[in-house]
């Protein structure tokens, strides 16, 4: 009796074992009983994110009937790079992963090469080379952000304020304003903004002139300690943060959305990305645009940068299925305009155009005409991480805790401290 | 005499036989756990120390041998000193101001004050909270809360102390004490009820005051708590993370960089992953060093009963 009492003992025990194990097995994207096929998408866009999703759901749905698709949403400036890199060493990457326009170079042996997919074609010649790796394609372009000055139209018409060219003339818009009372420029500087304008000034201030200079400085042949240009780039914020906000390393991006939409500020130096959600906290506000200004007139240019691309992994289990629904990406054009419309950003499709009538947008046209900067000539040299730091180096300069000589060196010195994405 | 000692052999021989039948059930009941701690923790943990001597970048199919490179290079980064130092003062800071206050609280709720249950939950709430809700709380509560205060009375005290370099220690300590007082309290507060009353009493008969039963009943019969209380709260501190990365992020600039989010940056997003793993395993040659002088010391002050 007791022996046979011990055997159920053990048979439990195994049986529980056996049960956890089972449980650790999860099932991963792949086919199910229905037949269908379920595809991970990896996704940053933060941006009405639950209407993209719906929408992009049911087209895509509709045209592959045997895919599903399964969201994944993060944060870009925080968490993509990490997730990524778990991801590939955890063999685990998602079938279509949502790139960042200037983050290819850094993931090229773990995306599939799309250079031979008729809907490549479909885009124009200088689109596609601005997001190759070595003559090879590796994403569907889908989105550009703008980068420039976004400023409150109604503060600038009733003071009589005409648009800055060079960056002197922006300082002198900045010094009426404030001898009026008015704060000139938003500035949160807790979260990204240092970094973001960190590439917003080195390429009006530096690429324009030198479009090799990260290579370079990877290389050795030039360095932020000996580069006027560069400094000149450091010595924009200490102007920039004279003329902000008060407390501005407190403020982070929706705090600085809500100071903008509530007219507390005229200007802010930042994105497309911006306005959604200032037009959330305020619908009626009048936004206008204008390049920001470069200390040398020529250099003013509209900043252009291919945003939100869709790779696919190398390694996913239904190559089929995932090319089918990148095609879909590329071609289908009403899709491409209800994503535009609803993220509030321009479209890399060919013929789609917004139809999102702002003042913004009309400005952001008439000086993309005259011809745009690509932010990523400066992004793909100088990756992210190394603009963030250099951005912390710059807060401590500002702040007191670095001279600025120190400032410019400590970003030197970071160098072996980084990967750089191209060799 | 000679009939226990024919009579002993029987029993160990049965006594062994039972406890290897039940070690078999033990072992497999043990055997889940340890294989997660093998495959979670062992490997993992060798895996790092490996790449923490080649040039891995976390991402790339490639690795190559570099030997002892990662390690010279971590005494020459300047940042990682920083953000060794600033998680050091939080440590040093936190063991102090926790463990006193935890103390006071815990003496305090023990008594026989009114409605000593409604303060044990008000200070034991915040521990409820995840460190995420606390760190944005605490944000809130520096950038507009506080302020609104100034409005109201027309002050102009800075309240915001997670946007200047000279304030954020002090700012992240008042959020990181807000939250684990509650804690370490209870911890205390179970110590103190587990001291026999009449040791207070012959203390009392031979005429001794509040403060000699303090210094000499409280105080030693509370050695093995304060053991633990300052274990874990050292431990904890240099661990610090998700409280700073939903406050301050790290900044203003570097200043409140903490050692974990040092690392983390460096493996995730400069990816320099083998680098990150030399400066992982040194901070845990650190924190092991650190937790064995801190047992050896505390231990020697414990009293047994």
């Amino acid at each position: 009796m007791k022996k046979g009492f011990k055997w159920v003992h053990l048979i439990m025990i195994i049986s529980i074992i056996g049960s956890l194990l089972v449980a650790c097995s999860s099932s991963s994207s792949g086919t199910s009983k229905d037949g269908k096929v379920t595809l991970k998408v990896l996704d940053w866009n933060n941006t009405n994110t639950k209407e993209t999703e719906k929408m992009i759901k049911e087209t895509v749905e509709k045209e592959l009937p045997n895919v599903k698709l399964e969201f994944e949403y993060i944060n870009w400036d925080t968490d993509f790079s990490s997730v990524m890199q778990t991801r590939i060493a955890g063999k685990q990457l998602p079938d279509i992963i949502m790139i960042k326009g200037g983050d290819h170079p850094k993931y090229t042996e773990h995306l599939m090469d799309l250079s031979t997919e008729e809907f490549m074609s479909e885009f124009p010649e200088d689109i596609r080379k601005a997001l190759q790796i070595d003559g090879k394609d590796y994403a569907v372009p889908y989105t550009s952000n703008f980068q420039g000055v976004f400023y409150n139209k109604r503060i600038f018409t009733e003071n009589n304020i005409e648009i800055p060219k060079t960056w002197d003339e922006l300082m002198a818009v900045a010094e009426t304003l404030k001898s009026k009372g008015i704060t000139p420029f938003t500035s949160h500087f807790k979260d990204y903004q240092i970094g973001n304008s960190f590439n917003q000034f080195a390429t009006i201030e530096v690429y324009s002139k030198n479009p090799t200079w990260g290579n370079d400085l990877q290389k050795g042949k030039v360095s932020f300690a000996t580069s006027p240009e560069f400094k000149t780039v450091f010595e924009h914020f200490e102007e920039i943060y004279k003329y902000s906000n008060k407390d501005p390393f407190g403020l982070d991006f929706t705090g600085a959305a809500e100071m903008f939409a509530k007219e507390e500020t005229a200007m802010w130096i930042i994105g497309t990305w911006s306005t959604a959600q200032v037009l959330k906290n305020n619908p009626d506000l009048e936004i206008g645009f204008f390049p920001t200004p470069a200390t040398d007139e020529k250099n003013t240019k509209i900043i252009m940068q291919p945003d939100h691309t869709f790779s696919a992994s190398a390694t996913t289990k239904h190559p089929k299925e995932v090319k089918q629904v990148l095609e879909v990406f590329a071609t289908n054009k009403d899709m491409a305009k209800k994503y535009i419309d609803i993220v509030q950003t321009e479209s890399l499709i060919p013929d789609v155009v917004s139809a999102v009538q702002a003042p913004y947008v009309e400005d952001i046209n008439n000086y993309k005409s005259i011809g745009a900067a690509d932010a990523n000539l400066g992004n793909v040299q100088i990756p992210w991480p190394y603009q963030e730091q250099s951005g912390n180096y710059i807060a401590e300069w500002l702040l007191g805790n670095k001279t600025l000589d120190k400032a410019l060196k400590a970003s030197d010195d970071f160098k072996s401290k980084v990967k750089f994405s191209t060799k | 005499m000679s009939i226990t000692i024919s009579s002993k052999p029987t029993s160990i021989v049965h006594k062994k036989k039972r406890v290897n039948a039940r070690n078999i059930q033990y072992f497999l009941l043990l055997l889940p756990p340890l294989v997660f701690f093998i495959v979670a923790m062992i490997i993992p943990l060798i895996m790092g120390i490996y790449n923490s001597f080649t040039d891995w970048d976390g991402i790339s199919l490639e690795k190559n041998w570099i030997g002892f490179t990662n390690y010279i290079e971590i005494f020459k980064d300047e940042m990682f000193i920083e953000s060794f130092k600033f998680t050091g003062l939080f440590m040093i800071f936190n063991t102090i101001i926790q463990n006193v206050a935890a103390f006071f609280f815990a003496v305090m709720l023990d008594s026989s004050i009114k409605a000593k249950n409604f303060y044990r939950t008000i200070i034991f709430a915040p521990v409820l909270l995840s460190p995420i809700l606390v760190g944005q709380i605490w944000t809130k509560m520096y950038g507009t809360i506080l302020p609104s205060i100034n409005d109201l009375f027309a002050l102009s005290i800075n309240f915001n102390l997670f946007s200047s370099p000279n304030t954020v220690l002090t700012g992240l300590l008042v959020a990181n004490n807000w939250q684990w007082i509650g804690y370490w309290m209870l911890i205390y507060l179970a110590g103190l009820q587990a001291v026999p009353k009449d040791i207070y009493e012959a203390c009392t008969v031979d005429g001794g005051n509040w403060w000699q039963k303090f210094i000499h009943i409280t105080i030693p019969m509370l050695g093995p708590s304060i053991t633990i209380c300052t274990i874990g709260i050292a431990t904890g501190s240099l661990k610090v993370y998700e409280l700073i990365v939903a406050s301050t992020g790290g900044g203003p600039g570097d200043s409140s960089k903490s050692t974990i989010m040092h690392i983390y940056d460096t493996a995730f997003m400069s990816q320099q992953s083998s680098y990150a793993s030399a400066m992982s395993v040194v901070f845990l040659l650190v924190l092991l060093i650190f937790a064995f002088i801190q047992l050896k010391v505390l231990r020697k002050r414990e009293v047994e009963l």
